[in-house]
Order: structure tokens, then C-alpha cells, then sequence
């Protein structure tokens, strides 16, 4: 019998507007505990929800970068539940309809079907000690994003790539930074297995608790060895909730089973149908900012390769810095490469973020424009690049403060270029008889004489001219 | 109709958190029993099925949306006021079994 | 004689002449909050009135409710004065927050005498479930008649001439049948009218802020200042607020009311009967147009229970937050359920909790379709029935309640017509949203009984000309309990 895994996903975004999704309290990380709340957050009798625009708008920009039907009316239900980091008593959220329905994304070239998205609100957080826990209401409201996929994700990888592709999204659209580790991006897993060719889905097992990007691979991957383990041993598996432990790398029981608790789901009195107008809509997705895959197209059309252009959009703020650079007229390739290899190095060695790098990108374009206009060596330039990590200089100021310009005088050059000829009329002859490559070596003798400050293309050129003439 | 009994009314307090007494869920039952019928004569009014549910008491609709901008309203000694057992600015409880 | 015993704009005109000061009114007030023994106070503002007094702002004078002494059902938010709903899970509790309409009547200059008590969290109808025990009825001295709910303290303190206005809630009836029992005019305005932020819910979809005064043209007034769009309350109407105050020279004599048969037949008692046609009488004088008009009976039946339903089911899931830990009385135990746990069970009274299982029952998934939303579906055929009929009528005009003030210790055969119609039909105006109001039209053995007009939606200016016709014809306006009974 040969079995076949199903793999269903739900992301929670955590989103950064400025305020929350039912309240003018502000959203922050971080801050100090129950700063941030209004009445409506501590669930106050007498205490009303005004829906957030902002958070709709990111709903909306979101449910279009995974190609979702968009609903023209906003409605919201309850859902009732008890637990300690839940105000109400309920949470305000969308079942009956979600903002968006049936989506999708193209995940290595196979389509992965999103059953809907939609809006909710955070709960509190909770700090757990030996024998309490102390409740913090600052995040208790914090809009949410929730994406449910269909059970169509064939293993982990997939699966992995799928969320990193929802975070680039979120991320490339201001909607969130998307940080599994600090909570703002987070994926529960349903799993099954079953005899592949058959329509009936198997036992559904859900996953909680992953909290990085590859432990969902890790995690799906080892369920599904341990559900195939079982069905070949002829076991049952049992319909249950495990949590992913990091350390042992298994899957594991949680000790609270949660059983198919009963929402008594009905639609919120106090929030009337918001009537979303195709204006709106079309407006919220006209302004939104290029979401990396569109980014991508463009650095295609500019000449990077692709390798080149998937690094830089790894991360929306080194594409940004990206972007302001060449904004100001830095050639795209050569950027490229600063950014790719010469920052990342920095920024690896250092652990700094791209938005502390001490080179802003109206430095780093003046630097390179020199470069492309010959004015410099590569060697200088990264000499250069070196002064302006420790200081605010502009390029051409440390340029002239070191009198590292480039010899770009013809006669200064051809003189040199004289030298090592007359000193080496071998090399002519070899010139004479086809060998291309005493260009190369009588450049290289000229930069060491020069310790690099000859204009590399232009001392090209004179060498072979000189050649030729002679 | 719904069968309804003593047990099923004390699992639906119980997971609605509070408890009652043992006369309580006698009279909550009778009670249970008056209204199930009335439900059931709603039924079989006329057109009854053939409509919509209605939340709200006319139609309202809003283009409303709120502006996404902060007001801070209280500070934490507001916000905790009420609160009976507070530690380090935080609300305290036994703990809660994850 | 006591100011305290004028309408408002006598009151008013008092302190324009310089006859009395506010803090005359309050001193009196509060004296006679004091003395009440009638149970009708959760809490009596005394500091704060005074305070409140001593800061008004002079540049106001003109205000008509500058200086006017009132109260709240306790189930609005007021700022740093301690508000419980009647309920012991809310004991000690003291809000941070205030309610639209607590601070709109602040703007005025009116002084909040006090809190006063209400059936537990909104809930019942009897002025008997709230924590503080029973509530009294001033027209019955001997204590032994209610004065219905949940607005039971605002309607005795109104009635006994404590203050001239006082706030309710009417999610069932709970403002227009203690008006009733009570001698008041008692006005639940459209749903959306006066903004919810504050309330504490019962019903969020019926929900609504009404309110007791002696006669219709302070009920106007405090209409006016109270109604329009506020944008703490997304679900408050932005529809153009009338000018309440010239509802005098509405001209009335083209209107066409109808009386709906069923319910006006399920009536048992004839004092009732004879008074309420001899105010058809009145109307149809002038040349009003009285239509008789019909509603199927099992819809009429279905009201009461569509509402209870309804009502139960957002009740349970409004109050899902009371669980003394952010607030209200904590208990202590080994964990965080135990400790909701023991909150809701020692805080919730049984009938309340009665309530919120019937209502957590009907949402349940195996259930929701034939209780939870088939009640909604219920609701959409009364509410049809009731506009269909305000189409070719201004006015639906029946007796607000079959009997005067139920006794305490009476018993109601729950599946009489007279129960199940006459004395529960007026939720179908909080289905619908529609503004309805009680007007007193005359007395039984000492106590006073009502009749209801219903409007459409935003037509309170139609109800109130009406009511206030029908108070020009009568003598019932500005009586006050105590003052009758000496």
C-alpha cells in the first residue's frame, strides 16, 4: 500500500499597524506590561469594537497577493471559548465570511490552494512561572491575519516554502515583519496520511508550538514518518493535538487534549456590515507597495541573474536599501554585488541589521558612481568602502584626503607603458606572435608599479595600442 | 423535539463556568421544557424557513471604517484598578496549565 | 412643595428667576435619596453630586438641564462612581471609564443624584432579581405590588419625585412597563438613536438606553440631548436628529393608528380595556384614523419566546467576560478555571444563570439552527408583520400592559394568552428597532397603568406628538407617588 501525506496549514500574522483591530490602543512589542490598553481591551462592560481601516486595507492588499475573492462586505462573528488570555470571553473574528476566499500560490511550480483568509484579534500574553502566571493585556486586540490552506501540501519542504512565501508577502507589504521567533508569524500543521488514489483523507493530527521556519519541515517530516511508522504496523493513529519538541526533534503529545470544543459561533451584534465599495478595494491594492515577486521581475529586466535577485529579496529591507541606491543612479549589477556580498559580509560579521548599517544608500550610490566612472580602482574602492564603515565622509571627500584618484593622464600612463616594453621587448614579440595574454601581464606590472592607482581599462587600452603600434 | 435532561443542563453550566443547585436545574428543566415547545410551534409558523435569520433590527450598513491612530486612553494603574491580584503591573493567576 | 416635584422646564425656568439653586435641588434630592424606601438606589452620588454642583460651569446657565438633578439605571459606566448592574460578580467594581450618555448629560450640568437598581445585569422583568433584593412601587406604600423591570430604581425614583428624569434600559420592555406601573412617560427611542457606549449589554441587538420622565415634553428634551451619532458607538445612527422640542405643533389630526386585535383582545381586564378605548375615543375626536388591524396569532404567540431566545443566547456570550479576574469579585483557587469558575457561580444569581444556559444551549452547533437562528428567522417575520402594518399607519397604539403593577407574590400562568401576548409583546419594537412609548391613561385601585405607542423607525417625533395629545386630554402627567397617596 503505499501512503501518501496531507499536509494542511493555518498561519496567524500578527500585523503592525499603529493601532489594534478593534481599539485606538496602540500595537506594540515589547513595551511595558498593560501600557497600552483601552477599555474595550480589558473587556469592560458596557465597552464597544470600532473596526480598524488600516487593518482591512492590509487584509485586502494581503488577500490579493494570493489571488483571493475578495468579499464586498465586512462581517464578524464571535467565537466563544474560555481561557485566561481571552478578555471577553470570546474572540471577534470572521467564520461566516472571510474577507477572502479561495486563493492560492505557486509553490515550486505546483499550485497550492488557500481555502480562505480573514481577520481576528490577539489574545493577552501570558508569562508562566512554577505555580502562576501573570497576564499582560498590551498585546490582548493586536489585529491577526489568518490563512488556512487547503490539505493539499505534500511534505515539508513544500510546506516550509509555502510560509516563507506568506512572510515575504507580508513582509514585502508593511503588513508585518512576519518573525516566527518573536510571535508574529505563526503556523500550526494539520497532518494525515492515506492510501494514495484514495479520495477519504486520514486521521488529522495538528501540530502546534513550531516556532521557526525549519522546524516546519523538521516537524512534518517526522510526523509523517512516525503516522506511516504506525499504519504499516497496522496501528491506529489518534486524532489528537502534539506539540513539536526542538530539542529531541519529535512530535510529542501535548498534555492537554483539546477536544472539539463548541464555539457557539453567531454573528456580532455590535459591529454593523461594513460595505466595502469596489473603490476601496481596488484602491487599498493599487497602492500597495510590489510584493517580491514583482520586485524580481523588475531586477530580471535590470540584468541581475536570478540568483543574484533572490537574495537581495530574502530580506525587504536589504531590497529597499537596494532600491534607494540605485535610485540615485549606482549601476544595478555592481550594487548587486556590493549589497550581496560585501554588506551581507558586514552585516554577518558585525550582527547588525541592514537598517544600522553605517553606509546609507546615498553613500554607497556616490561610491559606486565613482567606480563607474573610472575614477577609481576596485581596490580603491573597497579601501574607501573600509573609511566610510568608520565615518561620515562622502566618497569623494575620503577620495581626495587620501590622493588615491586613479592616474587617468594618458602621457602618465603611456610613459609607463614605455617602461615596461622597452624593458621587456619579449613581450612584443610574444604580442607579434598571438599571445593576447602579455596584455594582461603588463597591465598587472604597471598597477604594482603604480600600487593600483592606474586606471585599470585605460591602461588596457594604451598597452595594446602600444602593442599594435610597435 | 430536543431531548433535554438534568445532565445536559449541568454540562452546559458547567462549560459555561458556573454551577447551580440541584432545585435550579429542576426548574431550569421545566423552563427548558415551556420554551422547547414554544420553539416548536415557531416551526411550524408559515414562511418561517423560507426567510433569512435577522441580527439586527433594520438594515444598517456602514462604509465606517476607523482611522488607524492611537489613542492612548488609560494608564496601567487605570487599567488595573479593578483587578484583585496584581504583580509587577501584570495581572496574577494560578497558573494555567498549558 | 418641592422644585423637585415640576418638569424639567419648570425646574429650569425656577433657577432662571433665581428661585432655587442647583445645589438647593441637589441638597434636596439627595435628602430625599436618602430617605427612600423604596430599595431604588445602588449607590447615592453623594460627594460627587455635591462636587459636581459646586464645579458647574456658570457660562451654561442657560442649558435647560443646567443644575437639574437626575439618576442612572446602574448598568451605565460612570466614571469612578462604582456601578454593578445589581449584580454580586460586579460588586466593587468601579469603571474607568464613562458612558456616552453619562457625559453628555455631564456637559449639560445636570448633577447625577445616584445609581439605581435594576433585575440583575438587565435581565428579568420584575424588579425583584437584582442583588439588593426587591425593589417597591412608591404608589403602593403597603410594598406589596412591583414595579416591574429591569429599570425598577429609575422608575420609583422617578415616580416618587427623588428627580425629574431618570435613565433606563429597555431590551424586552424594561423602560415602557415600569413606566407603566409607575405613572411615567417612558420612551425607548430607534435602535441606534442614542449611542450603547457604556451600556452594559444584555442584548446588544435590542438593546437600548430609554428613559422616565412625568410628562412628554421633558421626555423631548432629554431626547434631545441625548440622541445623535457617536463615533465610540459604530452601531449609533448617523440619520439626522430631529428637533424634538417643537413636537407640540406637529399637526397630529391627519395620523392614522392602528390597534393590533389579537393582542388588544388577549387584555383581560376591562378598567384596562374601557380607559384605552376611551383614549382611542380622544384620538379619533380629532379625526385620527383608527384602523383595526390583524397579526397571526402564532406570531403574536411567538414574540415572547423569539425575544427570549434571542436575548439569551447574546446575554451568555456578553458575559462570558465577568470572571473577577480583570475585574469584579476574585476568588481564590489552584487554577485559573477554578478561579472563573468560582467567580461565576458565586456572583451570577440562579435566574441569570438559568438564562445564560437556555441561551448557551440554543447556540450550540446541534442546536443553533432550530432555536438560535430560527428565533432569528422568527424575528424577521414579526418585524416584517409590524412595518407592513406602520405602512399604512403613523402608530400602533396598545394598552402597554393587561394588568397594573403585578403583585410579589402573584403567580402568572405562563402559557395564557394573556401572558404570552398582552403582557409580552412589546420586544417586538426592540426587534425592530422601532421607538415606542409609554403614556400613562389612567388608575386601578391606586395604581396607574399605560398605554404604548410604536413608531417608525426615526419617528419619534410622531410618538411623541401623539403621547403628548393624549397627556393634554388626561390628567396623568407630573403626578408624583407619595405626594397622590397623602
Amino acid at each position: 500500500m503505499e501512503l501518501e501525506p496531507i499536509i494542511g496549514l493555518e498561519l496567524h500574522i500578527e500585523m503592525k499597524t499603529k493601532s489594534k483591530m478593534f481599539s485606538s490602543s496602540a500595537v506594540s512589542f515589547g513595551g511595558v506590561p498593560n501600557t497600552h490598553i483601552d477599555p474595550f481591551d480589558m473587556a469592560f462592560p458596557g465597552t464597544l469594537p470600532l473596526v480598524n481601516k488600516q487593518a482591512v486595507i492590509n487584509g485586502i492588499r494581503m488577500a490579493n497577493a494570493l489571488h483571493m475573492t475578495i468579499d464586498n462586505e465586512l462581517w464578524f462573528d464571535r467565537k466563544n471559548y474560555f481561557y485566561s488570555d481571552l478578555p471577553k470571553g470570546y474572540q471577534i473574528t470572521q467564520e461566516k465570511r472571510p474577507l477572502g476566499r479561495k486563493g492560492y500560490l505557486n509553490i515550486n511550480g505546483r499550485r497550492i490552494d488557500i481555502e480562505r483568509l480573514h481577520l481576528e484579534e490577539d489574545t493577552c500574553k501570558q508569562l508562566h512561572f512554577q505555580d502562576y502566571s501573570l497576564l499582560d493585556y498590551n498585546r490582548a486586540g493586536i489585529p491577526l491575519i489568518e490563512i488556512v490552506s487547503k490539505p493539499i501540501i505534500k511534505d515539508g519542504e513544500e510546506a516550509m516554502r509555502f510560509v516563507e512565501e506568506i512572510r515575504s508577502i507580508a513582509s514585502f507589504l508593511d503588513v508585518s515583519d512576519g518573525k516566527m521567533e518573536e510571535g508574529s508569524l505563526r503556523c500550526d500543521v494539520n497532518v494525515s496520511i492515506h492510501e494514495k488514489g484514495q479520495q477519504s483523507l486520514g486521521v488529522k493530527v495538528e501540530i502546534k508550538n513550531i516556532n521557526t521556519l525549519k522546524n516546519i519541515k523538521h516537524a512534518i517530516d517526522f510526523e509523517i514518518n512516525r503516522q506511516e511508522e504506525l499504519v504499516n504496523k497496522g496501528k491506529r493513529i489518534i486524532q489528537e493535538t502534539r506539540r513539536y519538541d526542538e530539542k529531541k526533534k519529535e512530535t510529542i503529545p501535548m498534555r492537554l487534549k483539546i477536544n472539539s470544543i463548541d464555539y457557539k459561533t453567531f454573528i456580532d451584534p455590535n459591529i454593523i456590515p461594513i460595505k466595502l465599495s469596489e473603490d476601496f478595494i481596488k484602491s487599498a491594492i493599487e497602492t500597495s507597495n510590489e510584493l517580491a515577486s514583482q520586485r524580481f521581475e523588475r531586477y530580471q529586466a535590470m540584468g541581475l541573474n536570478d540568483y543574484d535577485a533572490s537574495l537581495l529579496l530574502n530580506n525587504k529591507d536589504v531590497s529597499d536599501y537596494y532600491d534607494n541606491v540605485i535610485k540615485l543612479g549606482a549601476n544595478p549589477k555592481i550594487t548587486a554585488n556590493w549589497v550581496n556580498v560585501d554588506i551581507q559580509a558586514y552585516l554577518k560579521k558585525t550582527n547588525t541589521d541592514i537598517k544600522d548599517f553605517p553606509i546609507k544608500p546615498d553613500r554607497l550610490s556616490q561610491l559606486i558612481q565613482l567606480l563607474m566612472k573610472n575614477e577609481i580602482s576596485n581596490k580603491q574602492v573597497r579601501d574607501i568602502f573600509t573609511v566610510m564603515l568608520g565615518s561620515n565622509k562622502e566618497p569623494s571627500e575620503i577620495l581626495k584626503e587620501t590622493g588615491n584618484a586613479l592616474i587617468n593622464e594618458e602621457k602618465t600612463l603611456l610613459n609607463l607603458v614605455g617602461e615596461v616594453l622597452d624593458n621587456n621587448p619579449q613581450i612584443i614579440t610574444d604580442y607579434k606572435n598571438g599571445k593576447d595574454k602579455v596584455v594582461g601581464y603588463v597591465v598587472g606590472v604597471i598597477m604594482q608599479k603604480t600600487k593600483g592607482q592606474a586606471n585599470p581599462s585605460l591602461t588596457n587600452r594604451l598597452v595594446k595600442e602600444e602593442l599594435q603600434r610597435r | 423535539m430536543k431531548k433535554v435532561n438534568k445532565e445536559i443542563l449541568k454540562e452546559a453550566a458547567n462549560k459555561m463556568l458556573f454551577d447551580m443547585s440541584e432545585e435550579q436545574y429542576a426548574t431550569l428543566l421545566k423552563e427548558f421544557d415551556v420554551i422547547l415547545k414554544q420553539m416548536d410551534l415557531i416551526s411550524q409558523i408559515e414562511g418561517v424557513d423560507d426567510v433569512e435569520p435577522m441580527t439586527f433590527p433594520y438594515p444598517v450598513y456602514t462604509t465606517y471604517l476607523r482611522e488607524d491612530v492611537v489613542k492612548e486612553t488609560l494608564t496601567q494603574e487605570e487599567a488595573l484598578k479593578n483587578a484583585k491580584d496584581v504583580s509587577h503591573g501584570m495581572i496574577k493567576l494560578p497558573k494555567v496549565v498549558k | 412643595m418641592s422644585y423637585l416635584d415640576q418638569s424639567i422646564f419648570e425646574i429650569h425656568q425656577a433657577i432662571i428667576n433665581g428661585l432655587v439653586t442647583p445645589l438647593e435641588l441637589v441638597q434636596e434630592a439627595l435628602k430625599l435619596a436618602k430617605e427612600d424606601n423604596n430599595n431604588a438606589f445602588e449607590y447615592i452620588c453623594e460627594k460627587e453630586a455635591i462636587e459636581q454642583v459646586k464645579n458647574l460651569d456658570l457660562s451654561k446657565k442657560d442649558n435647560l438641564l443646567w443644575g437639574i438633578p437626575y439618576a442612572l439605571k446602574d448598568n451605565l459606566s460612570t466614571k469612578d462612581i462604582p456601578t454593578c448592574a445589581s449584580s454580586k460578580i460586579l460588586e466593587g467594581y468601579v469603571p474607568v471609564y464613562s458612558a456616552e450618555v453619562y457625559q453628555r448629560l455631564q456637559e449639560q450640568g445636570a448633577i447625577l443624584i445616584g445609581k439605581t437598581t435594576l433585575d440583575e445585569l438587565s435581565m428579568g422583568g420584575s424588579g425583584t432579581t437584582g442583588h439588593l433584593g426587591k425593589t417597591y412601587n412608591p404608589w403602593d406604600p403597603k410594598h406589596k405590588h412591583q414595579i416591574g423591570g429591569s429599570s425598577c430604581g429609575s422608575a420609583a425614583v422617578c415616580s416618587a419625585g427623588i428627580v425629574p428624569f431618570a435613565l433606563g434600559s429597555d431590551t424586552g420592555d424594561s423602560v415602557r412597563k415600569p413606566a407603566s406601573y409607575s405613572c411615567l412617560v417612558g420612551l425607548k427611542p430607534t435602535w441606534g438613536r442614542i449611542s450603547r457606549y457604556g451600556l452594559f449589554p444584555f442584548a446588544p441587538s435590542m438593546d437600548h438606553i430609554g428613559f422616565f420622565t412625568r410628562n412628554c415634553m421633558d421626555s423631548a428634551l432629554i431626547l434631545s440631548v441625548l440622541a445623535g451619532h457617536d463615533e465610540k458607538d459604530s452601531t449609533s445612527s448617523t440619520v439626522p436628529v430631529d428637533n424634538y422640542l417643537d413636537i407640540e405643533k406637529t399637526d397630529i389630526s391627519k395620523m392614522r393608528i392602528a390597534v393590533i386585535d389579537e393582542i388588544f383582545d388577549s387584555v383581560q381586564d376591562k378598567t384596562i380595556k374601557d380607559a384605552f378605548i376611551k383614549t382611542l375615543n380622544i384620538l379619533s375626536d380629532l379625526g385620527l384614523e383608527i384602523n383595526h388591524v390583524h397579526m397571526d396569532d402564532k406570531l403574536c404567540r411567538a414574540i415572547y419566546p423569539t425575544y427570549f431566545v434571542i436575548s439569551c443566547a447574546e446575554a451568555n456570550s456578553n458575559n462570558a467576560n465577568q470572571d473577577g479576574i480583570k475585574f469584579g469579585t476574585r476568588y481564590e483557587a489552584e487554577d485559573y478555571e477554578k478561579v472563573m469558575f468560582e467567580a461565576r457561580t458565586n456572583g451570577f444569581s440562579e435566574p441569570i444563570k438559568r438564562r445564560f444556559v437556555l441561551g448557551s444551549y440554543a447556540l450550540l452547533k446541534e442546536n443553533q439552527e432550530d432555536l438560535f437562528l430560527r428565533a432569528q428567522k422568527c424575528r424577521r417575520l414579526i418585524v416584517n408583520c409590524i412595518n407592513e402594518i406602520l405602512k399604512d399607519n403613523d402608530a400602533i397604539y396598545l394598552p402597554t400592559s393587561p394588568t397594573i403593577a403585578p403583585l410579589f407574590d402573584g403567580n402568572k400562568d405562563k402559557l395564557s394568552n394573556e401572558y404570552l401576548i398582552a403582557d409580552n409583546y412589546l420586544a417586538f419594537a426592540n426587534m425592530g428597532g422601532q421607538p415606542s412609548i409609554n403614556i400613562p391613561i389612567g388608575f386601578k385601585d391606586g395604581l396607574p397603568f399605560g398605554g404604548c405607542f410604536t413608531g417608525r423607525i426615526f419617528e419619534e417625533k410622531t410618538i411623541l406628538s401623539l403621547a403628548l395629545f393624549l397627556e393634554k386630554h388626561m390628567d396623568f402627567a407630573n403626578k408624583i407617588a407619595k405626594k397622590e397617596n397623602e
